[in-house]
């Protein structure tokens, strides 16, 4: 644990692809699964190695970037301010659907409760306005319905299949 | 393809507007069955109000406008089914839900988000004697949180056709309650005394057509101070919708000027966010907002805030709280049945919201996106066990479906291992017996949950 007067707590992680992670204690601890295993293991020593052998580097290196950002945020008193929803719009802007799913399955095993809440709202924005056929590829849900019970089902709210997107 | 976990597709879901669930409601088979289902109904609608999101207003003047919150600036026109032409009024709205009405035989519940409509049965008012005819009529509409039913209340009040003949107050009301749930209507006997109060010439103008409020699972009227009554002063009337029965509420202790204000002030009822509030008007220039913060608690009335008349207005006489913005740091307020502003509750100023089009005058009601569907309660139960049915026969027949893993990942059931029994019984499969099988269902919990909680051995068991 660390002591007044020391310098900064580093955590390292380790992810999967075998790269190591050096993070200040504040970002790591917005993980809950980092937390948690700190809090089990009190008596871990400073240069424990977090293994998280379900996120790459990749997806982890975008979200120690969002999360530090947060955590700087919240220092300053700026959580819930114009600056905050700049920074998130910026976040998400230039990551296609497929960062986006690796990110969310990363802050979900991390369990980031802020950002993943931000990355569901991120992603419903998406897909709100989509066809069946680009949503149903997007979540990789295979679709069980005969032609014939299909046709039935959007039938029931036809106007809902109405100034749709195109994919 | 990395593959999402259930729980965050749920999410995203919750996240949809109505028209958009509506239409995934295609991808498959489990997505359909569970975006129908209760529990979703319900996570989705506790979305929307916790986050103010799939919002709008229903503008009521000749014609029904809705408008969406988030933007306020284009009204569209709200068809529904029961358009004749105009003049169709909306009572009250709760979850979704608003009530429409063309005349006391022409009533209909609808869901403007799923336009779904249900025709409500005609229930004949009774008249206690041939010299008295119908005189006001008051709605209430909304939602009864205990049996999780919708209830419409009418009262009509009667009047004697000979001028000369004083109304008896023991046969001033009829009052009848309908619920979806049953779909017909209960006459309530036991008025109190105080339902008599509940009349003054053109109390249909001054109290938004004598519409209840909903607000904490009872609806809401003012009874106006009688002037010709000295010792009558203001009083709030409440319908509870659980217990089905009159209830007297007690009014702010406005301060130092208490007495003065509750024998001359002018006043309304409301809701903001669920909170029931009054409205004081003071000389037609001061309109005081107060909140009973907790409900039935006289103690918790808080004065909100105070609007003062804005110099392009000539009087400020009817003002009703709408919605907090969703930052909190303003009110939206409908003013003299014509006008939005928002009330900046740090800078204490108003602000006209700009509105392209729709009614003149028009009364607001706000109005959430939701999937709440209109089958009475009956039909909808049968319906789900015998579909319960046929997936429980489907799932015996084979090896373990996506309905199963859906089941387990939702239900929390993975991580407990009394679960998986409860679970097996529950689904009429038997647990999985030998190595093989439990190797399957160890494979299954993987796949949900990332690892598997159970042993083996102790699932063979």
């Amino acid at each position: 644990m660390s002591k007044l007067g020391q310098a900064k707590r580093i955590i390292f992680l380790k992810t999967a692809d075998g790269q190591l992670f050096e993070v200040d204690e504040p970002v790591a601890m917005e993980f809950e699964i980092v937390k948690s295993f700190f809090d089990e293991n009190e008596d871990a020593a400073d240069d424990t190695v977090v293994p998280l052998p379900n996120v790459s580097a990749e997806p982890l290196a975008g979200i120690i970037e969002f999360c530090k950002a947060h955590v700087e945020f919240r220092a300053n008193g700026a959580a819930g301010k114009d600056e905050v929803k700049k920074f998130n719009a910026e976040y998400i802007k230039e990551k296609s659907n497929e960062q986006l799913k690796e990110l969310i399955l990363a802050a979900n095993y991390l369990n980031i409760k802020e950002m993943l809440d931000f990355l569901t709202e991120t992603i419903a924005n998406r897909l709100k306005n989509k066809s069946v056929e680009y949503v149903r590829a997007f979540f990789g849900i295979e679709n069980d319905f005969t032609p014939q019970e299909e046709e039935a089902v959007r039938k029931e709210y036809e106007w809902a299949f109405e100034g749709v997107d195109e994919d | 393809m990395s593959k999402i976990p259930l729980d965050i597709i749920t999410d995203i879901l919750c996240k949809q507007p109505v028209k958009s669930v509506l239409r995934f409601r295609a991808i498959s088979k489990t997505c359909c069955s569970f975006v129908d289902g209760q529990d979703f109904i319900k996570m989705h609608l506790n979305h929307s109000l916790l986050t103010k999101s799939n919002l709008s207003l229903i503008l009521k003047g000749l014609h029904l406008y809705t408008m969406e919150f988030d933007t306020l600036d284009t009204p569209l026109d709200l068809n529904h089914p029961l358009y004749i032409g105009g003049g169709t009024e909306v009572i009250g709205s709760s979850n979704g839900l608003i009530v429409l009405r063309n005349s006391e035989q022409d009533l209909a519940l609808y869901n403007p988000s799923t336009r779904k409509l249900k025709r409500l049965p005609v229930s004949e008012i009774g008249l206690p004697s041939d010299s008295c005819s119908p005189g006001y009529v008051f709605y209430g509409f909304g939602q009864d949180p205990i049996k999780d039913d919708y209830k419409l209340l009418r009262m009509v009040q009667f009047k004697e056709n000979d001028p000369d003949e004083v109304v008896s107050s023991s046969f001033g009301y009829e009052v009848k309650v309908y619920s979806l749930k049953t779909n017909s209507w209960r006459k309530i006997s036991n008025l109190p005394r105080y339902l008599r109060y509940l009349f003054q010439f053109f109390y249909h103008l001054m109290f938004r057509r004598g519409y209840g409020v909903l607000a904490s699972g009872s609806l809401h009227w003012v009874a106006p101070r009688r002037q010709e009554l000295v010792d009558v002063p203001n009083l709030i009337v409440a319908f509870d919708l659980v217990k089905e029965e009159f209830r007297e509420l007690s009014l702010p202790g406005y301060g130092d000027e208490s007495d003065n204000i509750n024998k001359n002030f002018q006043l309304d009822v409301g809701v903001l966010e669920g909170s029931l509030c009054v409205v004081c008007y003071r000389d037609q220039v001061y309109a005081d907002v107060w909140m009973m913060k907790e409900y039935g608690v006289k103690e918790s009335w808080t004065k909100l805030f105070t609007v003062k008349r804005p110099g392009t207005m000539n009087c400020l006489a009817f003002l009703r709280p709408l919605a907090y913005s969703k930052e909190g740091d303003k009110v939206l307020v409908e003013v003299n049945g014509e006008k939005l502003l928002w009330y900046d509750l740090e800078k204490k100023r108003l602000r006209s919201v700009r509105i392209n089009g729709g009614p003149d005058s028009f009364g607001a009601e706000m109005c959430v996106g939701s999937l709440v569907p209109l089958n009475d309660g009956d039909s909808k139960i049968h319906g789900m066990k015998q579909r319960e049915k046929e997936e429980k026969k489907k799932i015996t027949n084979k090896k373990i479906s996506t309905e199963v893993e859906v089941f387990l990942n939702w239900s929390g059931l993975i991580s407990c291992q009394k679960g998986l029994s409860w679970f097996c019984n529950h689904l009429r499969i038997r647990a999985p017996k030998g190595k093989e099988e439990a190797c399957e269902f160890g494979a299954l919990f993987t796949a949900c949950n990332g690892e598997c909680p159970v042993e083996t051995s102790e699932i063979a068991t």
